[in-house]
């Protein structure tokens, strides 16, 4: 487990282009290559499964940013700056649980302050240093159809069979999120995904899931139910 | 000789003006945290933007290793019309006698000081490069809320010249242009920087790239100045230099606070000079001395007019 946060952080949707919006938190894509980074790979490798908790509410800003122009001489010839407006998540901060093949390079790297590469939140400018917080070993739990599921992250939506709104609670979806980065720009696959916009937890009843996309339930040893995928 | 990895914080002042403006919000301070909150903030871009313009006005030749040019920059045709980045990159590597350069990409690393410490994103048709930079801004933010002030004047010069009639009398305006703008009176801010020695090698930066950056964050803060943009002061610039490249602290800036506190600066006599402010750095100080052994080198540029709580380690710096 390791936390990460900043000031600000953008995670460029891609369907995006004239305005850069944002994910509300990290991706998929993005978390691998943050550790990725912390590992100095080019690219992550091999299994590796991701759960993202939200540790403070979620908050977005657009600025207008001056982009500098993409073709000034015989298009837009008198004009230096691309008005661009970016949307920034505010406080981010997102507490990662991973395991998979690095696990043990990264628990060391991390619990040394190390990093091969820069870190930052989905954008160069969005700096951010992990802070490791523990390995432990966890319980996997084995869904019950129709059983209700208490859980502490966020929750890819082919897994839920049915959300259990609770009192205060406000609930998101992202959808479409890139599954995986196959390097060169290209993307494979998307996933969808269920949070609760103040980070708290969320209660689900689970559906067997697809094997293409695995999503794993595991107990912490305070009890704490996290989804990783 | 090669780059350390490291880290920077960067503090500095603006008076009676707004550095860097939210064109989305009436040209204000760019107010990322909300009025609650009352921070404001200045982007990464605009920072980096008095760099270049530094390094633009020192090295106008790119200096006399020719490594110095600047790649972001605007610069027209003698017909007004301004150069794409194809054009941009052509005249450095004309100027470098580069002009059928093989690689862009090494060629222009090679001579752009922007490119190698910054990086670049640099797609026209088929000659596509994408380099990380070594050297990364986060936002600088205020250390303390700001309130803004929507001020109004008039200029001497009406918009609209004098005009002819029919009869042959001269009609014009009676007055110039009314304009109004947001301002501040007082604020300081605080930007956190990071040094990375393995992108470092990639882009060819190197140890005497690393003094050109600190001189032009210093100098080139103090020569933007304009009206609108206020008076800018640098105060504290902090390089932090590591033994290991794969070393970081992360988070300096959380690491200073400003005094007097939050409710004086939302109060109704709000600090307006720097000889009213005190940065206390004294947890900075802490966690440098926590991390001692993990730092090859600390030096510090403060100044003479901040005054601090606490010490800061390391070697006092002047610019020439």
């Amino acid at each position: 487990m390791f936390d990460i946060k900043g000031n600000i952080a953008h995670f460029r949707r891609p369907d995006t282009t004239g305005t850069h919006a944002t994910y509300p938190f990290i991706t998929r894509t993005s978390l691998h290559g943050l550790i990725a980074s912390v590992l100095g790979l080019e690219q992550l490798t091999g299994t590796n499964m991701i759960g993202i908790q939200l540790l403070a509410p979620i908050c977005t800003r657009v600025q207008e940013m001056s982009m500098l122009g993409k073709g000034w001489l015989g298009e837009s010839k008198s004009t230096f700056n691309r008005p661009t407006s970016i949307e920034l998540v505010i406080n981010p901060n997102y507490r990662i649980y991973y395991t998979g093949d690095h696990l043990e390079k990264l628990s060391d790297m991390l619990q040394h302050g190390r990093s091969h590469y820069h870190t930052y939140l989905g954008s160069a400018y969005c700096l951010t240093f992990p802070r490791y917080v523990e390995c432990v070993e966890v319980e996997t739990i084995v869904p019950q159809q129709d059983c209700a599921l208490t859980c502490s992250t966020v929750v890819p939506s082919h897994v839920i069979s049915s959300l259990m709104p609770a009192a205060g609670c406000q609930y998101g979806r992202v959808g479409g999120m890139h599954y995986q980065y196959l390097g060169e720009r290209r993307f494979k696959g998307t996933i969808n995904l269920i949070y609760e916009t103040a980070g708290k937890t969320i209660v689900i009843k689970p559906k067997v899931s697809s094997t293409e996309r695995p999503v794993t339930f595991c107990m912490l040893p305070g009890k704490e139910v996290v989804c990783i995928w | 000789m090669s780059v350390n990895s490291g880290e920077i914080l960067f503090i500095k002042s603006v008076k009676d003006g707004i550095p860097n403006r939210d064109p989305l919000n009436e040209s204000d301070a760019r107010r990322l945290f909300g009025e609650e909150d009352g921070r404001i903030s200045l982007s990464d871009v605009s920072i980096k933007r008095d760099v270049r313009d530094y390094v633009l006005a020192k090295y106008p030749a790119g200096g006399e290793q020719k490594r110095y040019y600047i790649f972001c920059r605007q610069e027209r045709t003698e017909d007004g019309k301004l150069l794409g980045r194809q054009k941009l990159a052509e005249s450095i590597l004309n100027e470098v006698n580069k002009s059928k350069s093989k690689s862009k990409r090494t060629d222009l690393l090679a001579a752009s000081f922007d490119m190698r410490i910054f990086g670049a994103v640099y797609s026209v048709d088929k000659e596509s490069f994408n380099q990380t930079g070594p050297v990364q801004f986060g936002w600088a933010h205020s250390l303390h809320p700001v309130e803004t002030k929507y001020v109004q004047g008039t200029v001497v010069m009406p918009s609209r010249d004098i005009k002819e009639n029919d009869k042959g009398e001269q009609e014009g305006n009676q007055q110039g242009t009314i304009w109004t703008t947001y301002t501040l009176p007082f604020a300081i801010f605080a930007m956190p920087a990071v040094i990375n020695a393995h992108i470092a090698k990639d882009t060819g930066m190197d140890d005497k790239d690393v003094e050109v950056l600190l001189e032009a964050l210093w100098k080139g803060t103090q020569h933007r100045q304009a009206r609108g943009r206020g008076i800018q002061q640098p105060l504290l610039l902090l390089h932090v230099e590591y033994k290991d490249p794969f070393t970081r602290i992360g988070y300096l800036e959380d690491y200073v606070t400003i005094k007097p506190e939050r409710d004086v600066w939302l109060g109704v006599n709000p600090p307006t000079s720097l000889s009213e402010v005190k940065l206390d750095v004294t947890k900075l100080e802490q966690i440098l001395l926590t991390n001692k052994k993990k730092i090859a080198n600390i030096r510090y540029w403060l100044h003479p007019g901040l005054k601090l709580i606490g010490n800061l380690s390391g070697e006092a710096c002047d610019f020439d």
